[in-house]
């Protein structure tokens, strides 16, 4: 029965050029930008190299410092009583915030208090994305670099090619290595091959190559580098104003446990001393917050910046959740519109069938069959416009530094989408039309 | 083999009730050719989809083959019809997507029969029908009569004992006409089915065994 059907189904398509045409056009264009939301969000926030350990990372990022000050409104009163005047005044204490500044960590308030956390397994202490220019036969090279420290490789687990990651010796020595990306081993030596041990002029200084890694295919300040160098070569004071500096850290939590190291750190900083106001340009700051968020509401905050990371989180999730509902719900309302007035000039055929013997679910389910082969063959088109998309993107670098993939979950989820795609479509128009009446569906010729 | 007693049928809107059927009563033996006759609107199809179960009476009893098959759940209904009764509309009713050969093997489709049975099946209808030469045409390739023609073979392939025809020859040329009504008598003569027409046709109505007439509803 279903090969009658299937063929039917293939016969209906092509003799109907124009709404398979546009069914056609419907189907895989809302699937194409579905699954190029789903490549989305899986190269960005899923687990893989570098960051295979995304649930277990705490990022601190950023420390908020504030002054506050306590101001008393006062407001009076005034009423007759018996003819005679009475005065009443009230008063309310109120915060007013006067000045507040964030930026980054500096080294020495990281060294002090967030080297001892109980539960974290590992940190790392980093100096994300300086930019140096460099000049090969005459070409600029914009190099991102990243100082880091013996155990930034732990944590973010780059795929070594050749050589090896910077150690502990050349932290403690203050070594002149350097992990660079294949990219720019090709960009800079015009090769990967025998590049190790051979020295780089960068920022006027010369580095040796050390390991050379594969970079990281998604859009994260921690791991974007192209350039890693041992962050002790940096004087001590860099740029340190006061806590204030141009380091970020992160944490690998004990057996997962992020809100436990996101606990920490908010204890240890609340019993962090505040600063003379000679270290701090005059202000006397009397608030400190670390703002501890997790890899991906780290990520969330870089696009709807919040406070409150977790909070930029629910609301990306939701923005995402909607676009998506949104891209099936409009193409799915269209389609059940054009699949009715399809149906519809069928009702002759369901007539027949009807009275041969079809009951309504056998209808029924013929037309759902109808449409998933028809969502099917949108599908497949969906997918290789997203092939071919996500290729151009990457091969333009169309995203930056984020490499959209095509894997196995991926196909699935796509199919999943397909199907139910398919389903949905079909099954309110075919239920509609399965319990019309057999003598009213065969008046239409 | 078909027995009507005391049937109506009545459509109601807010306003108006019309009398489509009015307590018709009526026997069909086995083996019988029945033609049914009457003006525009005086209830001929009505009483044929409800002898073919396609519509409901508003009141009274159906049986067939024994079965009150008036009081048949949906179901039922369906896989009765598809036992038991074969159809023949005037506008032929067959699906243009499909070949000749599917379109014949359509009633089959509701039956637990293997596609090389099918074939089989359908093979000897058109046979009988003689368009077993235009199996893999599809019905726009065929002219009117041959249309009827491949009806006819859908309407036989599942070897009912009753055919139910709504103005078969209604759609066709005199000298066509003769030709499907000629496979019907032979049918009837051969096979023993029995077969209700409606038509408009006096000379059709009568090469059939018995004549029913109906005016407004009422038998005559």
């Amino acid at each position: 029965m279903f090969s009658n059907y299937l063929k039917l189904a293939l016969r209906v398509l092509h003799r109907n050029k124009f709404f398979t045409g546009i069914s056609l056009f419907v189907i895989s264009f809302t699937l194409t930008i579905l699954m190029l939301m789903v490549a989305f969000l899986h190269s960005q926030f899923g687990a893989k190299n570098p960051v295979s350990k995304t649930d277990d990372l705490v990022y601190m990022r950023h420390l908020k410092m504030a002054m506050v000050q306590n101001d008393t409104i006062w407001a009076k009163d005034s009423t007759q009583i018996d003819g005679i005047w009475k005065y009443d005044s009230t008063f309310q204490n109120v915060n007013n915030n006067k000045s507040t500044s964030i930026s980054w960590y500096g080294k020495k308030f990281l060294d002090s208090y967030f080297r001892q956390l109980h539960s974290a397994e590992k940190f790392t202490f980093i100096v994300p994305t300086s930019k140096y220019n460099v000049y090969v036969n005459s070409v600029k090279i914009d190099i991102t670099t990243s100082y880091v420290d013996e155990h930034y490789f732990d944590i973010f687990d780059f795929k070594l090619l050749e050589g090896n990651f910077i150690s502990k010796a050349d932290i403690d020595q203050k070594a002149y290595m350097a992990v660079i990306t294949s990219e720019l081993a090709k960009k800079y030596f015009g090769s990967t091959n025998g590049i190790i041990g051979k020295q780089m002029l960068v920022d006027g200084k010369n580095f040796f190559v050390k390991g050379i890694i594969e970079k990281a295919k998604m859009v994260n300040l921690a791991i974007n580098g192209q350039l890693f160098l041992p962050s002790s070569i940096l004087p001590d004071d860099v740029y340190e104003t006061g806590y204030f500096g141009n380091y970020m850290a992160v944490f690998l939590a004990k057996n997962g446990n992020i809100d436990a190291v996101k606990a920490e750190i908010k204890d240890i900083v609340s019993r962090v001393p505040f600063l003379d106001p000679s270290r701090t340009n005059g202000i006397a700051y009397n608030q400190i917050e670390a703002m501890p968020f997790t890899f991906q509401e780290s990520l969330a905050r870089d696009v709807i910046y919040m406070e409150d990371g977790a909070e930029s989180l629910f609301y990306l999730r939701w923005i995402v959740f909607a676009l998506i509902g949104i891209f099936i719900l409009v193409p799915t309302l269209n389609l059940i519109n054009l699949n009715i007035s399809r149906i519809m000039d069928r009702s002759a055929e369901i007539g027949v069938r009807k009275a041969f013997g079809a009951d309504s679910n056998g209808i029924l389910i013929q037309f759902i069959f109808e449409n998933v082969i028809l969502t099917f063959i949108g599908g497949l088109l969906g997918m290789i416009f997203t092939i071919f998309l996500i290729r151009l993107s990457n091969n333009l670098n169309l995203l930056g530094e984020l490499v959209l993939e095509f894997d196995i979950l991926f196909f699935a989820l796509s199919f999943f989408i397909t199907i139910v795609f398919g389903v949905i479509s079909g099954f309110i128009p075919a239920s509609k039309m399965a319990k019309v009446h057999i003598v009213e569906a065969l008046k239409y010729k | 083999m078909i027995t009507l007693q005391n049937i109506n049928k009545l459509y109601r809107t807010d306003t108006i009730e019309t009398t489509a059927l009015n307590n018709i009563n009526l026997q069909v033996d086995e083996g019988e050719f029945l033609s049914i006759m009457g003006p525009s609107g005086c209830g001929k199809s009505t009483l044929l989809n409800i002898i073919g179960l396609l519509d409901e009476p508003s009141n009274g009893k159906i049986e067939i083959k024994g079965h009150t098959v008036s009081n048949y759940h949906t179901k039922e209904t369906a896989k009765f019809r598809n036992e038991h009764l074969g159809f023949i509309f005037q506008s032929f009713h067959l699906i243009p997507e499909l070949s000749v050969m599917d379109n014949v093997q359509l009633p089959l489709l509701y039956r637990n029969l293997s596609q090389k049975e099918r074939n089989q099946m359908a093979s000897v209808a058109l046979e009988s029908v003689g368009l077993n030469n235009r199996m893999e045409h599809f019905p726009s390739q065929l002219s009117g009569g041959q249309k009827q023609r491949v009806a006819i073979a859908r309407a036989i392939v599942g070897k009912p004992s009753i055919i139910l025809a709504d103005e078969p020859t209604g759609n066709l040329d005199s000298v066509m006409g003769n030709e499907i009504m000629n496979i019907l008598l032979q049918l009837n003569q051969e096979n023993k089915t029995t077969i209700i027409m409606v038509t408009h046709d006096e000379n059709m109505a009568h090469k059939t065994h018995r004549l029913m007439r109906l005016y407004d509803g009422r038998q005559l």
